[in-house]
């Protein structure tokens, strides 16, 4: 079971949020045109540590940003 | 109950070595119908109706309720297992405690990150979401393996004492400590053949073979809090390696068959496993799990580690699986009674039930064509915003102008992705200079709030936003005499096409909104949820000399149609551009930004490789997602069809997918299709704007 | 049991919200920063750009404190504190407002009648 924890609400099983992508831009990218391209089209799977939105769809209805290492769900 | 059997002489799966610590598979039977039940963790009670366990268990008697509560608990410490270590490991254990004991029937099932422990217990299921677990699962007895194993009449040292305690005589019990090479016998053991070659008669074993630690929770639960204490933490040695016989007792795999995956290539653990399904049944590797060890071993595989452990340990009816989780919920809007009392047909469309017929469509379109109707549209989505940055806000969030709107004008508006595909669709209306409504689809609404917030805070704008969807109600009063209804309500001067008033109906505060989505003039009444029984009988009793019928989605989906209307997710994809759908005046390329701008540039420079077109035909209307062919090539697809009664044709919107010169040529359900310009009925507008 | 409210929803500056003070008797949830739910009294938010809309889109059960929670064990998956918590019971969005005798268990309108159901 993978808990979050809401600023606002508290620490609540993942059925309760909604996954919102933040398009990760490689750094590597340069030329403003590709970035909006990558941003656009291209997604990453991190494998690893990954900064996410989360939407707490059952409680106060917020958005919260949370880095979660994507190999063992923990959120750190 | 294993016990009970035993005692008439009855061995609960016919043989096998049995433990009676819930270790193995040998004493599993059908209990009222529940299947996999190991009887030596079951409690005897009369007229329990026990059957053997047969390869096709039958699935439970419809009658019997499968339901199992489940009940949340939270603790500092989980202690599973409650013999001496565990006891202790409660006792002294700081903050609150809470304890699983397979004595009472309580065990630990499966071990989840949190960590969260969840239990089936004799009350239901109980999930514990704690800081810290304590595995005191003790250590189980070595299960002979070696030809003979299956038979009647062998039973582990701690089996044997509890039988003796149960006043259960052994008779002739012969102890050894050693794996025998067999056990010889039919139906029952008569001798055993020691690991030294003695052949002693016996028609009672025992067999005292060392232990090995309950591990399967504690595999589960790497990497989180959990402490292993008590015998569940001891080395595990392994056994001499199996040389003939059932390994696997659960799944009938004998060393044979592991020679068999050894010689075409699978060499370790867990390949071993997945080719013979050994340790993948009832016991979960209790029996064999040593003994696959122990010959991966004997293989020169350096000290193979146990196998993966995922939840769960033990068998679980579907009922207690199932417990806790709940169907997804439906919402019902204020009118649902009143739709139940005028004799609709309720559906489920996205999150909402709502009414589909009243139950005569035909008599409902001709009510908003010719007449007056009411719809309930309380499940739009509907939103009201405000802030000293709310222009700069929809300006970026909306492909279309936003700032140019005037006090009191509407707006119809294109939610885009970044990729510039369609998202939603709906109105933005002004209220003020810093203050707005917009609506959204029904289905569209509760992914369009969450869009508003993320790009207000991802650009850190000052705007206050509140979902209104759940809390006002909708409804649509649309048809030729719509005016004439809203005069009899109190409204002297409803709103001009495109344009929004506040003004009471009935008594009723009302926010007025005027767009057309069925091709007829048409005002949403938007007010407070409590009032909208009040204004809907209203409504319905001043209506009833001008022909006033209710209409319902399936007469709104003809009605919307023959105006060329896209639903979106019904007719647009996911990868609909306002191109695609041929609604390029709807993105206003020249404004500085907006989310999608920078995809469309790009994307507008590919060929136009699909569009969304209107298609009539003669006939009845094929179905939703029928082909289209050209001669034998399919190049696209029918997305809404229906006959129109006022055209006296059907009417389709579809998406012609490569790009022939001229759609020429098309069929359909073996029928000829003409491309038709839509709005199909109505084209100019006039009936929507008088 | 059932009963609807009569709420006013304000969404305001957070700090604006810090500051408003209800009388006696009025009970102002605080679902967000900027969001208040306000039910049994009037309110008074200094921020221009406030939205205060009365709101009658919520419906409330009232229940003894410890009848509550034992209801909630069954339901919900995360601690009960008191004051307002808000998250998934019996699979629906939910409000919990945890005060002895006045505790109070709120879900939107249009839920009410799915939730009678689950709740039992």
């Amino acid at each position: 079971m993978l808990y979050l924890t809401c600023p606002n609400c508290g620490r609540r099983t993942v059925e309760e949020f909604r996954y919102g992508e933040i398009p990760t831009i490689p750094e590597s990218i340069t030329d403003p045109d590709a970035r909006d391209l990558d941003r656009g089209f291209m997604r990453t799977n991190p494998f690893g540590p990954s900064v996410e939105r989360w939407f707490h769809d059952y409680g106060c209805r917020r958005w919260f940003t949370v880095t979660r290492d994507t190999t063992t769900d923990e959120v750190l | 109950m294993a016990v009970a059997l035993l005692r008439q002489g009855i061995h609960p799966r016919g043989g096998g070595c049995i433990c009676l610590g819930g270790d193995c598979p040998n004493c599993v039977v059908e209990v009222d119908g529940v299947a996999y039940v190991r009887s030596c963790q079951v409690a005897a009670r009369p007229a329990l109706e026990v059957a053997r366990q047969t390869d096709t268990p039958r699935l439970p008697d419809e009658s019997r309720p499968l339901e199992t509560e489940l009940r949340t608990a939270f603790a500092d410490v989980v202690v599973v297992g409650q013999g001496e270590s565990g006891l202790a490991a409660a006792r002294d254990a700081d903050g609150t405690v809470i304890s699983f004991d397979a004595h009472r029937g309580e065990e630990a099932i499966g071990l989840y990150a949190g960590p969260t422990v969840v239990a089936k217990t004799p009350a239901g299921m109980v999930s514990v979401q704690c800081s810290r677990v304590v595995v005191a699962t003790g250590a189980a007895e070595e299960q002979p393996i070696c030809p003979g194993s299956e038979l009647d009449g062998i039973f582990t040292k701690r089996a044997a004492e509890s039988l003796r305690a149960a006043g259960i005589d052994l008779g002739d019990a012969v102890t050894i400590d050693e794996q025998p090479q067999r056990f010889e016998g039919s139906g029952r053991v008569e001798a055993v053949v020691t690991a030294a070659g003695d052949r002693i008669a016996a028609s009672t074993v025992v067999v005292d073979l060392g232990l090995h630690p309950r591990s399967g929770l504690l595999r589960m639960g790497q990497g989180l809090e959990v402490e292993v204490v008590g015998d569940a933490a001891l080395t595990d040695s392994l056994p001499p390696p199996p040389t003939e016989g059932v390994v696997c007792p659960c799944s009938d795999v004998t060393v044979s068959d592991l020679e068999a995956v050894w010689d075409r290539g699978f060499r370790e653990m867990e390949l071993l496993k997945r080719a013979t399904l050994a340790g993948t049944g009832t016991c979960q590797g209790g029996v064999c799990l040593p003994h696959l060890r122990s010959y991966l071993a004997a293989k020169g595989v350096s000290t193979p580690a146990p196998f993966t452990a995922r939840p769960l340990t033990r068998q679980a009816t579907i009922g207690e699986v199932a417990a806790g989780y709940d169907l997804p919920p439906f919402r019902r809007t204020a009118l649902h009674d009143e739709h139940l009392r005028l004799g609709a047909t309720m559906d489920r469309f996205g999150a909402w039930w709502r009414p589909w017929r009243y139950p005569d469509p035909e008599a409902e379109y001709w009510s908003v064509r010719e007449r007056v109707s009411l719809g309930d549209v309380s499940t739009l989505g509907k939103m009201e915003i405000s802030g000293p940055d709310v222009v700069a806000l929809l300006e970026k969030l909306y492909p279309c102008r936003v700032a140019d709107l005037k006090d009191g004008q509407v707006r119809y508006a294109l939610l885009l992705d970044e990729r510039g595909y369609v998202l939603d669709d709906g109105l933005i209306c002004r209220l003020s200079e810093h203050r707005f409504y917009l609506t959204f689809t029904s289905g569209g609404a509760s992914f369009a709030e969450m869009w508003v917030r993320d790009w207000a805070e991802t650009f850190d704008l000052d705007v206050r936003i509140l979902d209104r969807t759940m809390s006002l109600g909708a409804i649509n009063v649309t048809g030729p005499l719509a005016r004439e209804l809203l005069r009899r309500g109190g409204v002297d001067s409803p709103p001009a096409y495109l344009a929004h008033v506040d003004a009471a109906v009935f008594g009723v505060e009302c926010r007025i909104v005027r767009l057309s989505f069925t091709g007829e003039v048409s005002f949403e009444l938007h007010h407070p949820f409590s009032d909208s029984v009040e204004l809907w009988r209203r409504l319905e009793e001043a209506g009833a000399d001008l022909g006033s019928y209710p209409h319902g989605l399936d007469a709104l989906f003809t009605l919307r149609l023959e105006k060329g209307h896209f639903i979106v997710g019904m007719d647009s994809e996911y990868d609909s551009t306002p191109r695609r759908l041929g609604l390029e005046w709807a993105a206003r390329l020249s404004k500085p930004d907006f989310v999608g701008k920078q995809a469309l540039l790009r994307t507008n420079r590919l060929p136009l490789n699909k569009r969304l077109l209107g298609w009539e035909m003669d006939g009845p209307a094929p179905i939703e997602g029928a082909i289209l062919w050209q001669v034998a090539t399919p190049v696209g697809q029918v997305t809404s069809a229906r006959y129109s009664p006022v055209l006296a044709k059907t009417v389709m919107l579809g998406w012609l997918r490569s790009d022939p010169a001229e759609p020429e040529g098309i069929s359909c359900d073996g029928r000829p299709v003409r491309h038709a310009s839509h709005p199909f009925y109505d084209p100019d507008g006039a009936r929507a704007r008088a | 049991m059932l009963e609807p409210l009569e709420a006013t929803r304000v969404i305001a500056r957070p700090a604006a919200l810090d500051a408003v003070r209800v009388s006696p008797g009025t009970l102002l949830m605080r679902l967000a920063l900027d969001d208040a739910l306000v039910i049994g009294g009037d309110v008074q938010v200094d921020d221009p750009f406030a939205i205060v809309v009365p709101d009658s889109g919520w419906v409330a059960w009232r229940f003894g404190e410890d009848q509550l929670r034992e209801a909630l064990v069954r339901l919900c998956a995360f601690e009960i504190h008191a004051g307002l918590n808000q998250g998934m019971v019996a699979g629906l969005p939910a409000k919990i407002w945890i005060d002895g005798d006045r505790s109070l268990v709120i879900v939107a309108a249009a839920y009410a009648a799915e939730f009678e159901e689950r709740f039992r």
